[in-house]
């Protein structure tokens, strides 16, 4: 095994692209992926600059205060008003905006000169072919289900706790009048079917954009993959965004009594 | 599905380990950035009311105090109106008493000098009959010499 860049590992006329996570090694059973790497990256860049903005949090704001302070001052508004509800927003503005930026930070994360391009030589038989070290963390799909059953066992919990077990059961399976049993397993499914398009709307939209940069800096590495780093910085953005919103809002949906 | 789990690497334990890495990052951020923002915007905001209310309260004290204003203004346009009023009536009172007391005094030294002068001729009358009387005297004695 040994160090080198990907443009290298380009030039030799192959485009390698996997749906499964590149694994570094094992550290007691448990595989050390190129995007679990890039997960924990991410994690201590925005852990560093929440605490550089905890740090020098003053009453009149700084620039990078004020960008803080609109987001999650503007976020918790938005929460607040959406959920009508000040108790409900002050117990779920916390995991939705964690949600949020933690997404945030991994899509821009992958996006970031040597993500993808820094790592280790390995060689299968006769073929050598390059282990990044970092890899965006959504375009392995064990991140997104992960969010997504967080976000999913969020809602539940949400509904259970604002509506009890029973009432928020009777969303699913009611008995009360055919139509309701019928509407109450459309229900059911459509909510096991969340969990897959909140995790497979990240996964492709990131994996998309991750290989698009790839095929595109194959063919044409100078100018052309600059608009779409650009593209892929807003839908890095826009996926974190939606992730975030459609979790608010099927909160929303829980926590209201069913008719 | 075997197949497909294998095709997208999905394992367990990096499920797992990804919510773990939520949950610290929950944890973490928190206490770094949700709570001690929202706490200095709460903060702002009630001293931003505060600063209102105060503001609202000066106005009102100000508008009192220039009500107070115009009130003593008021008030000493009329004392010094009363004031004038009074010194106008004082005045012409002591015009009066003072053109009173000339026309008195006029009056009464008229009367002293009346007096006097007939004091004066009843001298003259006196004297002019006494000296009468000395010609007459002496007119005689020149009549009795000359006989």
């Amino acid at each position: 095994m040994t160090f080198g860049v990907a443009t290298a590992y380009a030039s030799e006329g192959e485009i390698a692209v996997h749906l499964a996570p590149s694994v570094l090694g094992y550290v007691g059973g448990l595989p050390i992926t190129s995007t679990m790497m890039a997960t924990w990256l991410s994690m201590l860049i925005l852990i560093t600059l929440a605490v550089v903005v905890r740090r020098r949090l003053s009453v009149v704001p700084g620039k990078l205060q004020s960008i803080f302070e609109l987001l999650v001052g503007g976020l918790y508004q938005y929460v607040e008003e959406t959920l009508e509800s000040k108790k409900l927003a002050a117990r779920y503005f916390p995991i939705l905006i964690t949600i949020f930026l933690f997404l945030l930070a991994m899509n821009w994360t992958g996006l970031l000169p040597g993500v993808a391009s820094i790592g280790f030589w390995q060689s299968h038989g006769e073929s050598q072919h390059l282990v990044p070290l970092f890899y965006p963390p959504a375009t392995d799909l064990n991140l997104p289900l992960a969010f997504a059953f967080v976000a999913m066992f969020v809602i539940e919990m949400a509904g259970i706790t604002a509506l009890g077990f029973f009432k928020y059961g009777s969303k699913f399976i009611n008995f009360s009048s055919p139509l309701n049993f019928v509407v109450g397993i459309i229900e059911l499914i459509s909510e096991i079917g969340r969990t897959i398009s909140f995790s497979f709307r990240l996964f492709g939209n990131i994996f998309a954009g991750k290989t698009l940069l790839t095929v595109a800096i194959f063919f044409v590495p100078w100018i052309l993959p600059v608009p779409l780093m650009a593209y892929e910085l807003f839908v890095g953005f826009i996926q974190a965004a939606v992730f975030a919103f459609l979790t608010l809002t099927f909160l929303k949906l829980a926590v209201a009594s069913p008719h | 599905m075997d197949q497909l789990i294998n095709a997208f690497g999905i394992d367990l334990k990096l499920i797992v380990v990804q919510i773990l890495n939520f949950v610290l990052m929950l944890v973490v951020l928190s206490y770094f950035l949700y709570k001690p923002i929202l706490k200095l915007l709460k903060d702002r905001a009630e001293k931003v009311a505060k600063g209102i209310q105060d503001a609202e309260m000066a106005a009102v004290v100000k508008a009192e105090a220039a009500d107070e204003k115009q009130k003593i203004i008021t008030a000493a346009n009329t004392e010094a109106e009363h004031i004038t009023a009074r010194a106008k009536v004082h005045a012409d009172e002591a015009q009066k008493a003072s053109a009173a007391a000339a026309s008195e005094k006029a009056a009464e030294t008229l009367a002293q000098a009346e007096a006097r002068a007939k004091e004066m001729k009843a001298q003259a009358l006196k004297d002019s009959e006494s000296e009468i009387a000395k010609a007459a005297v002496l007119a005689a004695e020149k009549i009795l010499k000359q006989s």
